[in-house]
């Protein structure tokens, strides 16, 4: 007799095997395309010369890193709202996984800025607004996944973890307003100017169609991610099932 | 040259060590269901 845990998660197994080759087919060939476009088809920022015109380039790859933190992020408050209303678990899976990658996407939202900062502001490393509150985001996501592991019971974790996730994101929009409201170098290249900026550039019609495909191509890549972390969540708690229906 | 290299290399870095990690992380959970089915297996069939 097959476990009605083991079954319940293979059911529409199928359709989601083709889901995941099909986004981590359509990630690999996103991706390809934002490296071409990052470091072929944007144009050298006019206004820099040298290592900070090259490094100028990692913007791309660096924004394409902050929509996914973003997107994991926003992610993360839909499972957790989702899953307080329905108390379904999936939604709490959905939340973890989308905290994880956001995470990833997070980390190298904050290395791809200081190999940046380091020809463009002579460190790798400041104190600034936009650096702090990013670092302190991370850090406060990742104590969600420490919390997390800290609590057994399935449902008493989701719904603490739900609740957390809820606040945590509220240091999404601090870090995004700390350069435009606070004293900050950091260079803000949409919307107002930042006039302490150091190492800003003016973004073209070519840079922000490469800037486009990174965005695009990250948000792909973000997508296969979640659903491979998601799947493997859900496999997790079928395991755990399975050991207490044997227990 | 350094700094972008270092600045595109630290992203995929990141990447494949979390995918390193979940595939690891997959390994090991097929092989505890392969392990619990056949314990589940084992004592169905003693109680019958």
């Amino acid at each position: 007799m097959r476990s009605a845990v083991t079954h319940s998660y293979s059911v529409g197994w199928r359709s989601l095997d083709i889901l995941q080759l099909v986004l981590g087919m359509l990630a690999v060939a996103a991706m390809t395309i934002s490296m071409w476009a990052a470091l072929y088809y944007a144009p050298p920022a006019s206004n820099l010369a040298g290592d900070e015109q090259l490094a100028q380039r990692i913007f791309y790859i660096h924004m394409g890193c902050n929509i996914g933190a973003l997107a994991g992020f926003l992610m993360s408050v839909i499972g957790s709202i989702v899953y307080l209303v329905k108390r379904d678990l999936d939604w709490d899976r959905v939340s973890q996984a989308a905290i994880e990658v956001g995470l990833i996407c997070g980390m190298g939202t904050i290395l791809t800025g200081m190999f940046w900062a380091k020809p463009t502001w002579n460190t790798y490393w400041t104190w600034d607004p936009r650096l702090t509150t990013s670092a302190i985001t991370v850090l406060v996501y990742l104590a969600y996944l420490l919390f997390r592991n800290g609590i057994d019971n399935r449902h008493t974790r989701a719904r603490f973890a739900s609740i957390y996730a809820l606040v945590a994101f509220l240091s999404v929009p601090l870090t995004f307003y700390s350069a435009r409201l606070f004293r900050s170098i950091h260079p803000v290249i949409y919307g107002a100017e930042n006039v302490d900026a150091q190492g800003g550039f003016s973004v073209g019609p070519t840079m922000t169609q490469a800037l486009q495909i990174n965005l695009l191509g990250f948000c792909i890549l973000f997508s296969a991610l979640l659903v491979l972390r998601w799947r493997q969540l859900r496999n997790e708690d079928a395991v755990a099932e399975l050991r207490e229906e044997i227990a | 040259m350094f700094y972008l290299m270092m600045g595109f290399a630290v992203v995929w870095l990141l990447v494949t060590l979390y995918l390193v990690y979940l595939g690891v992380r997959q390994r090991q959970l097929d092989a505890e269901m392969q392990a619990l089915r056949e314990e589940l297996e084992t004592t169905r069939r003693k109680q019958t």
